[in-house]
């Protein structure tokens, strides 16, 4: 009753993208959009490989079909990395136990049960582009002339980024528990998991100073820890022969922790991306991942606003924190309801805990479109605070120039919201015509559904925008929304036929 | 018990793990991008981008109260008397990432060839160009471990106080010039003065020229040491010696390129600049202007509408935001602000505009200041007209229909004779007109001097304490990514703002 799995591989993934484009502006003719035509031409062209190869192997031992172990070892190299650090080994290990199957004596309203215990690595090299370990240099696509009308090159060091050849892989370490359980002849379900995941060694593009020629420069940053717990619920509380009911809840907490950058100094903090306009994201040593970081409006030591001479807010000397961007709360409810082939499923989610910083208001506010900025329209704003000297400020300011602050001194703080939502995130209707078909029928089903998605929003803390918007998908850019396209609702049919 | 073995290899492992990496090497060499070029090409890059930024028009040019813009946003500057932080970087940006990260490259690639050590003495030279525009911009700086990314992995450069900066720069900018040596090979793809030595001894003696007299209120012993070898050594005294950048359609003037795109309606000449011109019958005047006569509104300013007879220019007051600017315009009789006169963005401010650097003009004007404080031998009288007169010559270089007739010039020069009782003021207000366009200069030189004299900017909602502004704020970004440093030179220099005089200011 003992069973072995051994498995073997390797792998080999290559890429390569080449890139060849012109780009002409300024044209001779009207309305002919010919490279020629160009007075101005801009070539491009790119070529970048990158490969990974890996061997790996995995062995698995079951014990009477309810005690399983699962090994894993496998070795990456990266092309992307030095040739001193392109290797890397990571092992993973899982077992699980059917604690239903095993015993002869389990009750019968246990129907399933199984407790899993996980430990995996994972390596990475983080996806980094090709050639970063080196500066390269370009020619411009056009000479300049000399001051003797001689046409002579020009060329420099391509890009912002300063290059580092001393990448390493990054490496991710998971732990995990989890019990799942099934009761009442599957009446009631229940998958519940607790996880650690410990980072080390991301690859990460961190600002640094543009004094320096650069402006960020690739890091090993450190390690991070990641934690939570998240729970599956299903219940099924009314099964009749025509009519069922079944809801289904699922909920997580996830919270991840800066533990290092380049060193362990709490405090110490490197700035990961930047908003198109203002703000950025930094991660924290001893903060939770992902603080949206900037300018917020000077304070006195009593909490009371301070204004300059000319009745215009003031901001504070150095960036604040605003709070991650990261939600810690994620999950839904789905209501699946059936009746004698009608079926009719709403699903409700959610996602709680995070900040976020908003582009589109920030330019609503100051271009004067945004409701906060009415007050004083007509014969400006005195802001409701104190002026440097502490005494209650009385200067009233022009409405335009106390809002446009928040561009001339990258204030941001006017334009940070709770970036939590619940949605009615889906509905479904359908209905199963196959006993319609007569039996000879060449089709063997057929089911028809309506389906709505992004139906409705019922709670949101962000005005003016869904809060699932954003204006560019990065890791580095989580809760920077800017201006973008609208998120869209969706009505649609499903017609499902099987032969 | 019965066992049960099931055992499958999916794939044999045929390769070695060294084969593993075979090919990687090659794999992870960039095909496309070499990583070396001659570094004249890499110096070349830094001499076009040593031209001013588009930002100077928002701060410098308007502080000194030449051009000016009555809009808001990212126009918001010198305007408002207020901090723009989006703006107050453009030199930063500018002259850290665009010209001495390639300068520090290009030094630190010949400075062990001898065969290239007029390259390194060119680099030296610019690279000291750029340094005194960003101390004179905002005060401290990162100097001794600035633009050192690549070539000594400093990625927060710690800032030096001023003086430092300046110290170092006089030396620098003599040694440089004196090693240039013509008997030694010559670079000849330089774009500034195709490797022309004789040029760039002169291009160097003249900064040496202007670092001096730049300390003339702080250090006056230095000043006069400094520019005492400056002169010496011989600076640029003709236009053909001018250190310019030659714009084309593919290297636009960064100027040119704000005034003929979005901000084509938004800045105008200023009255007081515009008056100074008009009443002394300058003929610069209509070299410099355009009225597009009548415009009520931007897509009205047409070819067919302007003018640039001088008579008929009337420059914008200082100090009116856009919604004021419109109830002055209509009391002076104009259709709209958009009647005022502008910089003509088809002669002076066009695309390919040269953008002067360093010209005979000023050169000759500081050597008339430089001989009226008795550190220079020599008439300054003589400096003073020779000054003036290149200025109106350059301005030919601009555009064929910017040229002034040599009579124009001599007229004016017999009817506005140098005053000896007054020379400070009159050669220092001819360097403002001979530094038009050139945004760090002409700021610099208004605070050293005090001249011309102007009316502080009435505009109500300021953001200073003082008349006005007096250095440029730093980049956010530096607050936020090399805090500690920012604060260190804080702490010795003064307050980040608007108000805080550089060391040779006070």
């Amino acid at each position: 009753m003992i069973g072995v799995d051994l498995t073997a591989g390797g792998n080999q993934l290559y890429r390569r993208s080449d890139l060849n484009s012109v780009q002409v502006t300024d044209f001779v003719v009207r309305d002919l959009y010919t490279v020629q035509n160009g007075r101005v031409k801009d070539p491009i062209y790119g070529l970048s490989e990158r490969a990974v190869n890996s061997v790996y192997g995995s062995a698995e031992l079951s014990f009477k079909r309810f005690l399983y172990v699962n090994g894993t070892l496998r070795n990456d190299w990266f092309s992307t990395l030095s040739e001193a650090n392109r290797s890397i080994i990571y092992p993973s290990v899982s077992g699980s136990f059917v604690f239903s199957d095993a015993f002869a004596s389990v009750p019968k309203w246990l129907t399933f049960g199984k407790l899993r215990l996980a430990y995996a690595e994972v390596g990475s090299d983080t996806d980094v582009a090709p050639y970063s370990d080196v500066l390269f240099y370009g020619i411009n696509a056009n000479l300049f002339a000399n001051g003797g009308g001689v046409l002579q090159p020009v060329g420099n060091a391509i890009g912002n980024t300063l290059p580092n050849p001393n990448l390493r892989p990054m490496r991710t370490a998971e732990s995990e528990v989890g019990l799942e359980l099934k009761l009442f002849n599957n009446r009631l379900g229940l998958d519940l998991a607790a996880y650690q995941r410990t980072t080390t060694d991301q690859i990460i593009s961190a600002q640094i100073s543009d004094a320096s020629g650069f402006v960020n420069t690739l890091i090993n940053s450190g390690e991070s820890q990641n934690r939570g717990v998240e729970g599956l619920i299903t219940i099924v509380p009314i099964q009749t022969a025509g009519f069922q009911w079944e809801l289904t809840a699922n909920a997580s907490y996830n919270i991840t922790e800066v533990l290092s950058l380049l060193t362990d100094t709490p405090g110490e903090s490197i700035t990961v991306g930047t908003h198109v306009f203002n703000g950025e994201l930094r991660q924290v040593v001893g903060e939770e991942i992902g603080q949206i970081y900037g300018f917020g409006y000077r304070k006195d030591a009593q909490g009371r606003q301070i204004f300059g001479a000319n009745g215009l807010p003031l901001r504070t000397q150095q960036l604040i924190s605003f709070g991650s961007a990261v939600p810690k709360w994620v999950g839904g409810f789905n209501n699946a309801f059936s009746y004698k082939g009608i079926s009719l499923s709403f699903l409700i989610d959610f996602k709680l805990g995070n900040q976020m910083l908003s582009g589109t208001n920030f330019n609503a506010v100051r271009h004067g479109l945004h409701k906060i900025t009415l007050e004083g329209r007509e014969g400006g704003v005195v802001g409701n605070g104190v002026n440097e000297k502490g005494e209650v400020n009385t200067v009233v300011a022009p409405v335009q120039g106390y809002w446009e602050v928040v561009r001339s001194q990258a204030l941001i703080e006017p334009i940070i919201y709770d970036g939590g939502y619940w949605k009615l995130r889906q509905i479904t209707a359908g209905y199963d015509f196959t006993k319609l078909l007569p039996a000879q029928f060449p089709v063997k089903s057929i089911r028809l559904s309506f389906v709505a998605n992004n139906v409705f929003m019922i709670k949101k803390w962000i005005p003016n925008i869904d809060p699932e918007s954003f204006g560019f998908t990065s890791d580095n850019l989580v809760g920077l929304e800017s201006t973008g396209l609208p998120t869209t609702r969706s009505l649609g049919f499903n017609l499902n036929a099987k032969f | 018990m019965k066992k049960l073995i099931h055992y499958s290899v999916l794939v044999l492992l045929l390769f070695t793990f060294n084969a593993c990496e075979e090919g990687f090497d090659d794999l992870n060499e960039n095909k496309v991008s070499p990583t070396s070029i001659n570094p004249v090409f890499i110096l070349n890059d830094a001499i076009i981008n040593t031209s001013f930024p588009g930002g100077t028009l928002v701060y410098e040019i308007g502080i000194v109260q030449q051009i000016v813009s009555p809009n808001s946003g990212v126009l918001t500057g010198a305007n408002y008397n207020q901090d723009n932080r989006n703006v107050t970087s453009s030199n930063w940006q500018r002259y850290y990432r665009s010209v001495i990260k390639s300068t520090r490259d290009v030094i630190n690639r010949v400075q062990d060839d001898p065969a290239r050590s007029n390259l390194l003495n060119m680099a030296r030279i610019l690279q000291a160009n750029a340094f005194m525009i960003l101390a004179d911009t905002y005060g401290d700086v990162p100097y001794l471990e600035g633009g050192k990314g690549f070539t000594a992995q400093i990625t927060l450069p710690k800032y030096d106080a001023q003086q430092v900066i300046y110290t170092d720069l006089i030396t620098e900018l003599q040694s440089a010039a004196a090693a240039l040596d013509a008997s030694k090979p010559i670079e000849s793809a330089d774009v500034l003065y195709a490797g022309d030595i004789a040029k760039w001894k002169k291009l160097g003696y003249s900064l040496l020229l202007r670092a001096g007299m730049r300390l003339s209120k702080a250090d006056a012993a230095k000043a006069q040491q400094t520019v005492s070898a400056a002169f010496q050594g011989g600076v640029i005294t003709s236009n053909a010696d001018n250190a310019l950048v030659r714009h084309d359609n593919n290297f636009q003037n960064g100027i040119g390129a704000t005034l003929n795109g979005a901000e084509a309606n938004n800045f105008y000449l200023v009255q007081g600049f515009v008056n100074y011109l008009k009443n002394t019958n300058d003929p610069r005047l209509g070299a410099i202007a355009v009225r597009y006569v009548g415009a009520k509104s931007g897509p009205e300013q047409r070819a067919d509408k302007a003018s640039s007879d001088p008579a008929l220019q009337i420059g914008m007051p200082m100090g009116f935001d856009n919604s004021g600017i419109a109830g002055v315009a209509a009391a002076e009789g104009l259709a709209s602000f958009y009647d005022y006169s502008q910089l003509d963005r088809t002669r002076m401010a066009k695309l390919n505009a040269p953008m002067f650097l360093v010209t005979a003009a000023q050169t000759q004007l500081l050597l008339a200041e430089a001989a009226q404080r008795g550190w220079v031998s020599g008439a300054v009288e003589t400096f003073y007209t020779n000054g003036v007169r290149a200025h109106i010559e350059q301005m030919g270089s601009y555009d064929p229909k910017s040229a002034v007739a040599p009579e124009a010039i001599d007229a004016y020069l017999v009817a506005n004779p140098f005053v000896p009782a007054n020379a400070l003021e009159q050669i220092n207000t001819q360097y403002w007109v001979a530094s038009f366009l050139n945004g760090p200069e002409v700021f610099a030189n208004f605070r050293r001097s005090g001249f011309p004299v102007l009316t502080p900017n009435p505009f109500p909602g300021k953001d200073i304490k003082g008349d006005f502004i007096r250095r440029l704020t730093y980049p956010d970004s530096e607050i936020s990514v090399n805090s500690s440093n920012v604060q260190e030179a804080i702490s010795r220099m003064g307050a980040d703002d608007l108000d805080t005089r550089v060391w040779w200011d006070k």
